[in-house]
């Protein structure tokens, strides 16, 4: 094989590097030229002497994560909640692809995937007074239909554990309708022959979704679950602080890396303190995919990332 | 094979990056220098402006039209747009700019405000005042330094700041704000109304007991209105419980429990957690939380509204909320009684407008904060609407409002430009309103730590973990949530020993003397 230049793949592919320019400048700006504020994590900065000018103050910015003891907890907290998220929404996604895939109506298939869908267009902050109105003590959705039932109210904004559960429900809820999308395209790029001819060997319903879709979607399956993981350490902020808000009682269960950070500086103003937080988080997100790819690399080549 | 493709879709990326960042670096460094270049320049032409004061207008140039974007604290008023137009065209007149009007909202100032600083976003002009941290923001560079830039833009501004005044917001020499020139006997209060008092029988408020008498009997005779209509980030009683006491917050800072005695003369800080008697507060708060005082859910609830829109019977706040509440609900005859042991005259930094370091147009900023400041017209419409619409001026030249709902006077952080020679007393305003003043000056107490602006660069890291501790261990404590006070107070305070408050207490001690000792040998 003919070793090519740089330019010459350009030459030949200039339609497909064309194509996907719009998206790599995209990541460039929006992932890449702010990298460079990484070096903030180790600067007192001030506002007026810049990113750049900033005098250096090695891991002076640390300190605070660690001081009180609640950096592990919330480490903790944000892996377990993405993890259980994790595998909840992927779950629900594929669950709901195979449903709308198997469904014949053409008119309630599409209602009912844009019903599915529509959770992901409401802000979080939108569902944050959902949640309040439908949970607070006094007034609440929940507690009025106990009340009319004669049963005792329940005060959930107290019982920490609860909240693992309305978090993750919510977090599904919001997701699902979003990644099934593309469990669905998935499914529809399955050869209609496979099925055929499992129908004509007597195969039920159970065991086309079981021996067919979901081994022809697992390469799907391990890209989402490996993008996932990328994320493993970054909480969505906006779903725990919209949802949980200042509510300490509820912190052992719900505070994680991101509303921790936001809380513990909100009266200083300094960014470089939770510019270290972030540095944190991909450093330790950085040395979980390496690994995780690392091991499917190892058993299923084909399904690794890179 | 694949190793090479990898390859090849690394370089550009690689390649583009760099470019990308050195393109960034060379810009950034050019327009620091474009920035003390242009600072040499004005400073130049002050001077030579300060020989002829009357030329100093006519130099300035408005060819360009700019926009100023101004953040204030609060939620606009209905006819906000309305009055924000009619301000515009005055100002596309006379300075060829328009205005723009942000607002970062009561539940989530604290959190906004910062990050706003710090997002680098152009911002003008900003309400700046002690209570959203204008001291340590200032030391960080948030602010630009306006005493050069003010004596050619807004001369008048600056001649009206008084001297103590002036040494009060000046940081490390540095003039970084514009104080309202206005001074009042501040205190928080308890709002509640008047209509109900009468119902209950009730009489006065003199302390936090009478204050929870009034919201037991609101318990028992409104059920549907919420007792003390309080929100997520107030943080329940505790600094009524500590000024009635006569502590006084020596850090000025949201979320520390660090005060001093005003009694005492050693001026020695003390963690409000560790004091005498904050245990029988908190039993008490816990009694009061279970009778239904406050929600079960205040932690989560965001609603600043709700003693104006009828939802709850009383609020805690200042006089100036009061005569607000009491313009807007007349049938309700909306009372203020007093709590602090001490009042003190509020510090200049009670309220200002800054100019960020981040604005494009500082000297526009500074002509328009003049023309607010000085200017009739301009201070009128931001602070009573419109003429004839919102407000008119009877004969006896008060000021009548007409329309509350759509803009009510005083209502949307018009307090940052604040001058008392143009401000109007107001027709329907309380009618107790002199009594009031007259007991805030009763109480008042010469404060001798006024002018102390404490640096927390030194223990940042354990402010930021006590800040984390207080709302997490406090806060519920505040609100009775704790089953048992005294193992949640016990578990409060070896929290916040952990996190450093013993360091925060010696550094700030440190400084506090030094302080004091500087005051006495000057």
């Amino acid at each position: 094989m003919v070793k090519r230049g740089f330019l010459y793949e350009i030459r030949k592919n200039r339609t497909l590097f064309l194509m996907a320019l719009p998206a790599v400048l995209l990541i460039l700006l929006i992932s890449y030229i702010p990298m460079a504020g990484i070096i903030l994590a180790f600067k007192d900065y001030r506002f007026d002497l810049g990113v750049f000018g900033s005098h250096w103050n090695g891991f002076e910015n640390f300190k605070y994560f660690f001081n009180s003891g609640t950096g592990l907890r919330v480490t903790r907290n944000t892996i377990l909640y993405n993890l259980l998220n994790l595998a909840t929404s992927q779950l629900f996604a594929i669950m709901i692809a195979i449903f709308i895939n198997e469904m014949r109506g053409k008119y309630f298939k599409k209602v009912s995937q844009s019903v599915i869908f529509l959770p992901f267009f409401i802000s979080w902050t939108i569902v944050g007074v959902f949640v309040y109105n439908i949970f607070n003590y006094e007034t609440g959705t929940l507690n009025s239909m106990l009340k009319s039932l004669h049963m005792d109210p329940v005060n959930l904004y107290s019982t920490p554990t609860v909240w693992i559960f309305i978090i993750c429900f919510f977090n599904s809820w919001k997701w699902v309708g979003y990644t099934s999308v593309i469990y669905i395209a998935s499914i529809l790029s399955i050869d209609a022959e496979c099925f055929e001819a499992a129908e004509i060997d007597g195969a039920n319903i159970f065991q086309k979704v079981f021996y067919i879709t979901i081994p022809s979607i697992s390469p799907t399956i391990f890209i989402m679950f490996l993008l996932n993981i990328g994320r493993i350490l970054r909480g969505d902020f906006q779903m725990f602080y919209q949802i949980i808000g200042n509510n300490g009682q509820l912190f052992d269960t719900t505070d994680v890396i991101d509303t921790f950070v936001f809380r513990s500086l909100l009266t200083s103003g300094d960014i470089a303190m939770p510019a270290a937080a972030t540095f944190y988080q991909s450093v330790l997100c950085f040395v979980i995919i390496m690994v995780v790819n690392g091991a499917i690399r190892k058993t299923r080549p084909d399904n690794a990332l890179f | 094979m694949r190793r090479s493709n990898m390859l090849t879709l690394f370089l550009p990326v690689v390649l583009s990056m760099a470019i990308a960042l050195t393109g960034c670096g060379g810009n950034n460094s050019g327009n620091s220098k474009a920035d003390s270049s242009n600072g040499g320049n004005t400073k130049g032409t002050t001077d030579n402006a300060a020989a002829d004061n009357t030329a100093a207008k006519s130099d300035i140039d408005l060819s360009k039209h700019v926009n100023l974007n101004m953040y204030l604290i609060g939620s606009p008023a209905k006819d906000y747009d309305m009055v924000l137009a009619e301000v515009n065209k005055k100002l596309e007149k006379d300075l060829n700019a328009t205005l723009t009007v942000n607002w970062v909202g009561w539940a989530d100032y604290g959190t906004q405000y910062p990050l706003l600083l710090a997002s680098g976003e152009p911002i003008d002009l900003i309400y700046a005042s002690t209570w959203t941290n204008f001291y340590s923001n200032a030391r960080k560079g948030a602010f630009m330094a306006i005493e050069d830039l003010a004596k050619k833009y807004a001369p008048k501004s600056l001649a009206q700041i008084t001297p103590d005044f002036y040494t009060q917001t000046e940081v490390d020499g540095h003039l970084y704000a514009m104080p309202a020139e206005f001074y009042q006997y501040g205190d928080m209060g308890y709002i509640v109304r008047g209509d109900l008092m009468k119902k209950y029988g009730l009489t006065a408020i003199n302390n936090i007991d009478d204050y929870g008498k009034y919201m037991d009997a609101v318990v028992k005779n409104d059920p549907q209105l919420d007792p003390s209509g309080q929100i997520s980030s107030s943080g329940g009683l505790e600094t009524y419980y500590a000024s009635s006491k006569g502590y006084y917050n020596i850090l000025s800072s949201q979320f520390t429990p660090f005060y001093v005695n005003m009694d005492d003369p050693s001026a020695k800080i003390f963690n409000l957690y560790e004091s005498d008697g904050i245990l029988d507060y908190f039993k008490k708060m816990k009694e009061w939380g279970d009778k239904g005082y406050w929600s079960k859910s205040i932690l989560s609830n965001k609603d600043d509204k709700m003693f104006k829109e009828e939802k709850s019977a009383s609020i805690l706040h200042n006089q100036d909320s009061w005569s607000g509440a009491y313009m807007e609900h007349p049938d309700w005859d909306v009372q203020f009684y007093l709590n602090s042991k001490y009042t003190y005259k509020t510090q200049a930094m009670q309220d200002g407008m800054a100019v960020p370091a981040s604005s494009k147009n500082p000297e526009r900023a500074l002509m328009f904060l003049e023309l607010l400041r000085t200017d009739r017209s301009y201070n009128n419409l931001l602070t009573y609407g419109i003429e004839g619409k919102h407000y008119e001026i009877t004969a006896d030249n008060k000021l009548r409002a007409l329309d509350l709902d759509g803009f009510a006077p005083d209502g949307y952080c018009s307090w940052g430009f604040k001058a008392p020679e143009l401000r109007y007393e107001v027709v329907d305003s309380p009618p107790n309103i002199g009594d009031v003043r007259k007991a805030l000056a009763d109480r008042a107490k010469e404060n001798p730590y006024a002018l102390f602006t404490p640096d927390f660069e030194p223990v940042k890291n354990e402010m930021a973990a006590v800040t984390n501790v207080v709302q997490q261990y406090s806060f519920p404590l505040n609100y009775g949530y704790v089953k048992n006070p005294e193992e949640g107070l016990k578990t409060l305070v070896s929290k916040i020993k952990a996190a450093g408050s013993e360091k925060i207490m010696a550094e700030m001690q440190k400084q506090l003397d030094a302080f004091i000792a500087a005051n006495k040998s000057g």
